[in-house]
């Protein structure tokens, strides 16, 4: 880059006025000021808190009224005020020096920092959206691969099973054992791949799922999904963070909390998607912020720009508030 | 039981032809087999069919074309009898079709199919204008109603036979498998039926659809 073009890009740029009006002010008004407090702070204290010395070395020059103060013994009172407004003289200094602060920040906007945050982020975002594709595509693969061959080869052995004759013994045996163990494996995928990405979350969207992980809660479940109960549809990656976040909340409270009924309710302002998640078990879900399951959806929210708020003291109730910047699909 | 003709729509052709493989066994004709939801409605229009089977999700969107289809079907045809198959208990998937219309239905894990005898004589109670619903979605049902005190005084005994009923099983067969006797069978339906406060019926459909409807009402 010429001079020519790096002057041109400077006289241009907000920035460089936005600093010489902070140089300019901070050379003319504000050093005064900064001075004068700074300076009259420390003499303050100085001439309070050695008082006694100040008279006894320089009797009747340096403080005025010093004989008097001498004479009576209130000079041996002003250290104590010296204290005092040492401790004053701080806040002061300290409110000077926040607003100088809040001064140059306002002056100055943000950050370049902020602008390399920003970008951080949106390709975090764009890798949740890759990871919640790649899900999906995992997801269709097995269902159209795996599930359907293995469900092909357990209606063989099924059909099999019925051909054998009661007289075949350690054949039927055989053949009984592998259709069985078909089926279990059938079960075993059918729940991974439900893991990896519910069917009926994409189909029907989260108030569904919400419904049919509902069903599968031993403890209550209460549900008063507002917004999402008339069918508004989100992004992939906030339907799965909320659908992962009631499964996981919903897991805990089955397992854990001796909770009796689980409440779940989401609003949705415009703006953000809230959903709250409230049990009345015996709560200590906190310490277990620290494993994986909650940490991993609290990063997912923070992802998304949005967060994750657990309570849940020990004795209960255990709360859990996900709140995610973003606005409906089309429904 | 007469042969029944059977419309089979199920994308993946191995799974296809095994259907069609045990039905034919059974001594059923299968009169067409599609691999999407347009081709179903088609195939069904065309050669009027006594029973219907289909996967809920199909080509071209793989969502849940098949059921659409199915209760396209039975809004044209309500008397026509569909079995639905579903690679997941969707309990959404199940309302729509119960509330479709409670007769001739049919609803279960792909799965169930394996088991070959039990699904054809599933496929047999559905063609005759049953109700055959998958035992994890009576679980499932029975978990919502749990906090509620008629079900949680049912004994294990009566939940396993109003799960057996809901499959669409006679006393007959829920006697052979639970191994008691038929007049055992029908003193659990009794007190059953006592605890819910159902009014009881010697019409096996009618009293599934009396669990049913019971089981899914709000509370």
């Amino acid at each position: 880059m010429g001079l020519r073009a790096w002057v041109t890009a400077r006289l241009r740029a907000r920035r460089t006025w936005q600093e010489l009006a902070y140089a300019l002010l901070g050379a003319t008004l504000l050093w005064p000021v900064e001075l004068a407090v700074v300076a009259g702070s420390l003499m303050l204290a100085g001439a309070t808190l050695f008082g006694p010395v100040i008279v006894l070395v320089a009797p009747g020059a340096s403080v005025p009224a010093g004989e008097t103060l001498w004479r009576s013994g209130w000079i041996w009172v002003t250290p104590l005020v010296g204290v005092g407004v040492v401790v004053a003289s701080a806040y002061l200094v300290g409110v000077v020096a926040g607003l100088r602060g809040l001064l140059a920040r306002t002056l100055m906007g943000p950050y370049e920092g902020e602008q390399r945050l920003h970008e951080v982020t949106s390709s975090r975002v764009r890798l949740v959206e890759r990871f919640e594709a790649d899900k999906r595509r995992i997801e269709r693969d097995l269902h159209d691969g795996a599930q359907q061959r293995l469900l092909t080869l357990s209606l063989r052995l099924g059909m099999a099973r019925q051909l054998l004759s009661p007289a075949e013994g350690e054949l039927r045996e055989l053949i009984e054992g592998a259709h069985e163990e078909s089926k279990l494996v059938l079960q075993e995928l059918r729940d991974l791949v439900q893991g990896i990405h519910p069917r009926v979350l994409t189909d029907r969207g989260i108030a569904a799922a919400i419904a049919e992980l509902a069903g599968t809660s031993v403890v209550p479940v209460k549900t008063a999904l507002g917004p999402l109960a008339s069918g508004l549809r989100f992004a992939d990656p906030v339907e799965s963070a909320v659908y992962f976040t009631f499964s996981e909340a919903l897991a805990n409270a089955n397992r854990h909390s001796q909770a009796e009924l689980i409440v779940v309710e989401a609003g949705h302002d415009g703006e953000r998607l809230t959903v709250t998640i409230r049990d009345d078990g015996v709560g200590g879900a906190e310490s277990a912020v620290g494993g994986t399951g909650l940490q991993g959806l609290a990063d997912r929210a923070d992802i998304l720009g949005g967060r994750l708020l657990v309570s849940s003291p020990p004795g209960g109730p255990t709360e859990l508030r996900l709140e995610v910047p973003c606005r409906p699909c089309a429904s | 039981m007469q042969a029944l003709r059977i419309v089979i729509a199920e994308d993946s052709v191995l799974l296809r032809e095994g259907l069609a493989q045990i039905l034919a066994r059974a001594g059923h004709e299968v009169v067409a087999q599609v691999g999407n939801a347009p081709s179903l409605l088609a195939a069904v229009r065309r050669s009027r069919p006594d029973l219907v089977i289909t996967d809920v999700r199909m080509p071209p969107d793989h969502s849940d074309e098949g059921l659409r289809a199915a209760l396209r079907l039975r809004a044209e045809d309500p008397d026509l009898p569909i079995f639905v198959l579903s690679q997941y208990v969707g309990q959404a998937y199940a309302d729509e079709l119960l509330e479709s219309s409670g007769i001739a239905l049919g609803y279960l894990l792909k799965d169930r199919v394996t088991d070959v005898s039990q699904f054809t004589a599933a496929v047999e109670q559905v063609a005759a204008g049953g109700v055959v619903i998958d035992p994890e979605v009576v679980r499932r049902l029975l978990a919502r109603k749990r906090r509620d005190d008629p079900i949680a005084r049912l004994t294990v005994r009566e939940m396993d036979v109003l799960t057996r009923m809901a499959e669409g099983r006679s006393n007959a067969a829920i006697a052979r498998e639970l191994l008691i006797s038929e007049v055992a069978v029908s003193k659990h339906i009794g007190n059953l039926f006592g605890k819910l406060g159902l009014a009881g019926s010697s019409d096996d459909n009618r009293r599934v659809l009396a669990v049913l409807a019971y089981l899914r009402s709000p509370g």
